[in-house]
């Protein structure tokens, strides 16, 4: 994960505007992704995101170099996503939708029109069931396996040790397998439909 | 067939796939996996998961997701009830309110456990000996000392602070009735301190017997202490105030 160079950080920690300025520039683009991820649209990802930035100002003079300053920072962003999920949740009593989008990568790759559909089909199913995880296990499984984050990065990330991610990644899956192996059989196929 | 229950291979598939890195099948599980079709078809569909999940789509932000972005975040900054220069002087206000707080309710432990009935619980001579004993085990803890010097602060400070104009402030917020350090108290305030300064060796023979009791039990660390210390000083603080 690319760092800022440190002396940006230090004049952005002794208040520097202008510093916190390029700090944000720096890691806007990362940490957009990693809101998105999590609240499923840009327009609120970017509020979020607006929302992780502030407390970055409140807070920079106390970070110490214990740990990288980038996971602190993804810390702070899956905190407020996943706040951000609650408070939404208590105002609307469900999640809002993820927003509808092409793939642009994997329709490239696809042989049909059709695949595209199946694919998206159970990118909105896939999504749907990570949304129903909960919160611990919702961010250790984005930070594995969409952000690709190592076990140790994600305990970093998380401020946990290594074993809990493992075992929240492991619970994961285990929840994932169950809520598409009885709501769509056709997404992960169970062993009744693939024998 | 092997004689492992598929449930136990399931579990294994699903570690295997938390796990670190790539982690070699046992032959125990390699042997359930060649004859087991549902096994089979699990692992498969672990990894259509894990492979899935990777390639989720991501249409990347619109173009213009970025306009005004940093003026916007200034305006918020600038708007926010918790803006940095603020903070600052809260965070000292908090951090002070809090140890008030908390001073306040050892000083009612403390209170309280010169009452008669309590007095009786904990007699002198048990106080003696659990004192002895902490010291004697714990001469050079530096936690500890740490520990009980942060304690005995907090209690002196209501009379060091007398003079602390920051302090009215705190006083001013307290509940009628209550007072912060001796200024001039109301006759019962002025012997409620002192009753409080006058326990204040039995409140620190009284967490010494706290951690003597918890080391001799081994059960827990001082961290375990520490918020019993803190729920009882809670539930005394309320005690005090009504």
């Amino acid at each position: 994960m690319a760092e800022i160079a440190p002396d940006i950080l230090a004049r952005a920690q002794g208040g520097d505007t202008v510093a916190f300025n390029e700090l944000v520039r720096f890691y806007r683009q990362d940490l957009l992704r990693v809101t998105y991820r999590f609240v499923g649209n840009y327009e609120d990802a970017r509020d979020v995101l607006q929302l992780v930035f502030i407390k970055v100002y409140q807070n920079i003079e106390r970070w110490e170099p214990r740990a990288p300053f980038w996971s602190w920072l993804y810390r702070i962003a899956v905190n407020e996503s996943l706040g951000w999920k609650k408070r939404e949740k208590r105002r609307y009593g469900v999640v809002m939708p993820i927003e509808e989008t092409p793939y642009p990568d994997a329709a490239s790759d696809s042989a049909s029109p059709l695949d595209d559909v199946a694919r998206e089909e159970v990118g909105d199913r896939l999504t749907e069931a990570i949304d129903r995880l909960p919160e611990m296990q919702r961010a250790t499984f984005v930070l594995r396996y969409r952000e690709e984050l190592s076990v140790k990065e994600t305990a970093a990330v998380l401020g946990c040790a290594e074993g809990t991610v493992k075992a929240n990644g492991f619970h994961a899956i285990r929840r994932l397998r169950q809520i598409l192996r009885t709501e769509e059989p056709e997404v992960i196929p169970n062993e009744s439909t693939a024998l | 067939m092997s004689p492992l229950h598929c449930n136990t291979v399931q579990e294994a598939l699903w570690e295997r796939a938390a796990s670190a890195g790539p982690v070699p099948l046992t032959p125990t599980l390699v042997d359930h996996l060649s004859t087991c079709a549902t096994c089979q078809s699990e692992r498969r569909a672990v990894a259509e998961l894990i492979e899935a999940s990777r390639a989720l789509p991501d249409p990347g932000p619109p173009t213009d997701i970025w306009d005004g972005f940093e003026e916007d975040l200034w305006d918020r900054i600038h708007g926010h009830p918790l803006a940095r220069a603020w903070t600052h002087w809260g965070r000292s206000a908090i951090g002070l309110a809090a140890m008030l707080v908390v001073g306040f309710g050892l000083g009612a432990v403390a209170m309280r456990i010169t009452r008669p009935d309590s007095n009786a619980a904990l007699t002198a001579e048990r106080q003696a000996r659990v004192v002895e004993t902490v010291q004697a085990e714990l001469e050079n803890d530096a936690r500890l000392q740490s520990y009980l010097h942060e304690m005995e602060t907090i209690l002196v400070a209501y009379r060091a602070s007398d003079h602390d104009a920051s302090m009215d402030v705190f006083r001013r917020s307290l509940p009628t009735g209550m007072v912060a350090g001796p200024g001039v108290p109301p006759e019962a305030d002025r012997e409620r301190l002192e009753r409080q300064r006058a326990t204040r060796e039995q409140l620190r023979s009284l967490v010494l017997g706290m951690m003597v009791t918890e080391i001799e039990s081994e059960s827990h660390g001082f961290a375990y202490i520490d918020r019993r210390v803190a729920s009882i000083a809670g539930q005394q603080l309320l005690y005090f105030i009504h």
